[in-house]
């Protein structure tokens, strides 16, 4: 796993993050975490997370897919982003300190982390 | 491939010898090797079997005809063309047995990062397979070539014991305990059709492919996705009443059709020798040549009288039988 390990270091590195997980979507199979990734739950747990809620969303009549999940706690955000691909697609969730992080601009990053994480 | 002590006998080689053939199963096996630090396979040879590839103890692959492999699941998800595959084959440098994975980083044709996560998902899914299928002997194989494609450094056999574990217990728990999950042939249900506007675009893929005649593994090499993913959306449909389940053999390993489901509603009422036609004759006979007691009702009442409460069913069936 060493270049996805390369890619989610590169997460790390971006402001306020603290820790990364990349998990596949739908088995909840973690294929690698960085930092503190604990606040996030097993990959099985953000897996049946995003599903719950895609599925909700879509049976309450949204249009659409899920594109990304935030959880705000007292201390932290946390970012869950959908990276889609041809096949089941991953998530990538991040931890980001909330005294450092402007959640806007910590959603716009992550989506384009996710854009670059597996190239 | 008879017996699991028979795997020390074939060119096997460590500090202790007496523990391979002492395992009493492939897991206990794996931990073993891993403390050796083994290179080379265990051919596993229950039903369907497989072949798990080791480096220095850890897992970098598992092959296996219950799971598609890491080839099926880039080309039948439409990730890698088949030219591109065909090509990045012909460039591999040393024979049929190079590195395929890197020739085709090499290429361009995938990055790394997402190659590493297919071959990760494909070595759980084919775990996850082997655990379904009846446990038999396995051969440990010093002299092997590695898989053509790899996932390096491999996996802990510890962690492949948990993911799996967690994998049928999830199934277990959400009421299809996968075993007999994985014989089940599946087909939309009769509302899915109209139910399918929010629903996501995975699952009306899983209901375009589902036919009736394929069973959850045969959706994931048909769709290129992994079979306990697979498995999991079933479950999940299921419970949004969006699939027909068609029952289970009698016996696992028996015929290749299941069962169909027994017609709601009372039998027909034939009991004796199913009937006969014969010619010149307009009413089925039974197999003692008198007229069917059904057949002899005529009259206006009889040509009313509703079809055979199944019709509809059979109808289906028949149709799905003579597909191509």
């Amino acid at each position: 796993m060493r270049a996805l390990e390369a890619s989610l270091s590169e997460v790390l590195d971006s402001p306020g993050t603290v820790g990364a997980v990349v998990v596949d979507a739908v088995s909840g199979l973690g294929h690698h975490a960085v930092g503190e990734y604990r606040p996030l739950g097993t990959g099985a747990e953000l897996a049946e997370l995003a599903a719950l809620i895609g599925e909700g969303l879509g049976a309450a009549g949204a249009a659409g897919e899920l594109e990304s999940l935030v959880v705000t706690t007292t201390r932290h955000h946390q970012v869950v982003q959908l990276v889609p691909r041809r096949g089941d697609p991953l998530l990538l969730a991040t931890v980001l300190d909330r005294t450092r992080t402007n959640l806007a601009l910590a959603i716009r990053q992550s989506a384009d982390l996710a854009k670059g994480l597996l190239t | 491939m008879t017996g699991a002590p028979g795997g020390a006998d074939r060119s096997w080689r460590s500090a202790d010898p007496s523990d391979p053939s002492a395992a009493r199963n492939v897991p206990a096996l794996l931990l073993t090797l891993r403390k050796a630090e083994f290179t080379g396979s265990i051919v596993v040879a229950s039903t369907p079997g497989g072949t798990i590839h080791l480096e220095r103890g850890l897992i970098t692959a598992i092959e296996t005809p219950g799971a598609p492999a890491v080839g099926t699941l880039l080309l039948r998800s439409g990730r890698i063309a088949e030219a591109d595959w065909t090509a990045a084959v012909a460039d591999l440098p040393s024979g049929a047995h190079g590195d395929l994975g890197a020739v085709l980083v090499a290429r361009g044709t995938i990055g790394a990062a997402e190659l590493e996560t297919v071959c990760a998902s494909a070595l759980f899914d084919a775990a996850f397979a082997l655990v379904l299928s009846r446990p038999g002997g396995w051969q440990v194989a010093e002299a092997d070539a590695p898989a053509r494609i790899a996932l390096r450094p491999g996996i802990e056999p510890r962690r492949l014991f948990e993911e799996t574990a967690r994998r049928v217990s999830l199934l277990t728990r959400l009421g299809s305990p996968p075993g007999a999950l994985a014989r089940v042939r599946i087909r939309p249900a009769g509302q899915a059709g109209a139910a399918t506007a929010g629903i996501p675009a995975r699952y009306r893929e899983l209901l375009a492919a589902a036919t009736g005649r394929r069973t959850a593994r045969d959706l994931g090499f048909a769709l290129g996705r992994g079979v306990f993913a697979v498995m999991l959306d079933l479950v999940r449909m299921d419970a949004r009443h969006l699939l027909h389940r068609e029952p289970a053999p009698a016996a696992p390993g028996g015929p290749a059709i299941g069962l169909r489901t027994p017609p709601a509603g009372p039998p027909p009422g034939v009991t004796g020798p199913l009937p006969r036609r014969i010619p010149g004759r307009r009413a089925p006979v039974g197999a003692d040549g008198t007229p069917e007691r059904r057949a002899e009702r005529t009259g206006p009442s009889a040509q009313a009288a509703p079809p055979v409460p199944t019709e509809s069913t059979w109808q289906t069936e028949k149709t799905e039988k003579s597909a191509p």
